[in-house]
């Protein structure tokens, strides 16, 4: 005996509880049941439908242009106010998957004037060219700019790259120009001037990144 | 108070997530791939200096040259570029005490010292040039880095002369290179 005595409409109401329940549950089983019952009806492709993801690659490399084989592995001595150093690398995007949105950021080290001040420190500008630059720096091909004169001060954040092809496959030829601005030192009877950009040194390293393209949906 | 609909509505929406199929939403990601230097490039900046010693001696003084003058009497000195980088100008002050006037400045070619008061060693020409005592002049000569470039001074008392020489970043010698 459950010891609980209920009244006739709480029992009532408890039966119609049950039978509601009931209801739907056989209901749903019901539908259910139909949904199986279709799968036994099985068609089966003839032939293995293969199925394989791409790759996504990012390579960079020097050139291989005699004379401009520097890359960034070269050190590079003796800068001045006013002076240009020009190092060429070959960006490649060896995968099989179309890529989008590639960037460059650069770390320092040490930190110092060089990579800080955005008047008197490094300016990086990046050029493409649709083949291999020359040994003078020029592009017998169609030049465009991926990246406009920007302090290395500011690429401690990665920067937006303009590149005509992220296409699997494309290779962009950069010329990556490392200038420091003219200035405005002024060094009196062999006194360097107090926080000047002579006699600095740092080690820049590069990392490019792209991401792979949108995904697509095809009917086919 | 639950009255019976509200049974039977309960017991519909238990019956109804009891049996419901669960759905997970597939997550998206973002494939990205990145290329780091294989090594990071070092970069160095050079110096540019230039000050004016009474003998040549590459030693940076970090000040101006005090020289003890006789009047007309010429006097040689030296003006250095003690940094790594070249440059393509100077600009040298030189001042007297005595209110003496400078007569006479000329200079050999870079490296040649002078042979006599009026000639440098091997003949090679000589430079006059017409500074004023107390006036900033710019010398356009080339001096690339450990070089230097004998001057011979001469003013009309006895004095004492200063010789501050600068050097800006606007004088250096710049270059582009593709490497």
């Amino acid at each position: 005996m459950l010891g609980i005595s209920l009244g006739k409409t709480a029992t009532a109401t408890l039966i119609k509880v049950a039978i509601a329940g009931v209801a739907v549950m056989g209901g749903t089983a019901l539908v259910s049941s139909s949904v199986f019952a279709s799968l036994t009806a099985t068609a089966t492709n003839t032939s293995g439908g293969s199925v394989s993801t791409g790759t996504l690659s990012l390579t960079q490399a020097a050139s291989g242009v005699a004379g401009i084989t520097g890359g960034f592995t070269t050190p590079i001595t003796a800068m001045g106010p006013g002076d240009t150093v020009n190092r060429y690398i070959n960006l490649t995007n060896g995968g099989t998957l179309d890529a989008i949105n590639p960037t460059l950021a650069i770390a320092a080290t040490p930190s110092n004037a060089l990579t800080t001040s955005a008047t008197a420190g490094i300016q990086v500008t990046i050029k493409n060219c649709t083949v291999d630059w020359t040994a003078a720096g020029a592009c017998t091909g169609t030049t465009t700019t991926a990246l406009a004169a920007t302090p290395a001060s500011s690429l401690g954040t990665a920067a937006a790259l303009t590149l005509p092809s992220t296409l699997a496959g494309a290779v962009s030829h950069l010329q990556i120009s490392l200038a420091l601005p003219a200035g405005t030192e002024n060094v009196l009877n062999g006194v360097l001037p107090t926080g000047t950009i002579q006699g600095l040194t740092t080690a820049i390293t590069w990392t490019f990144n792209e991401t792979e393209h949108t995904g697509t949906t095809t009917n086919s | 108070m639950f009255t019976s609909k509200r049974f039977a509505l309960l017991g519909f929406l238990l019956g109804f997530i009891a049996l419901s199929p669960i759905s997970i939403s597939p997550a998206l990601a973002s494939v990205r791939a990145t290329s780091v230097s294989p090594s990071a490039t070092s970069f160095t900046t050079g110096i540019f200096r230039a000050y004016a010693t009474a003998t040549q001696i590459f030693t940076n003084p970090s000040a101006p040259l005090s020289l003890s003058m006789t009047a007309n009497s010429p006097k040689v000195f030296y003006v250095e570029n003690g940094g790594t980088i070249g440059q393509t100008a100077i600009t040298m002050t030189i001042t007297l005490t005595a209110n003496g006037v400078i007569t006479n400045l000329r200079n050999c070619p870079v490296g040649v010292k002078f042979a006599t008061t009026t000639t440098c060693v091997g003949g090679v020409t000589m430079t006059t040039n017409t500074p004023t005592a107390g006036v900033a002049k710019v010398y356009n000569i080339s001096i690339p880095a450990n070089s230097w470039y004998a001057f011979e001074l001469t003013e009309t008392k006895n004095a004492t002369a200063t010789i501050s020489v600068s050097v800006a970043s606007t004088q250096i010698a710049t270059f582009t290179q593709n490497s």
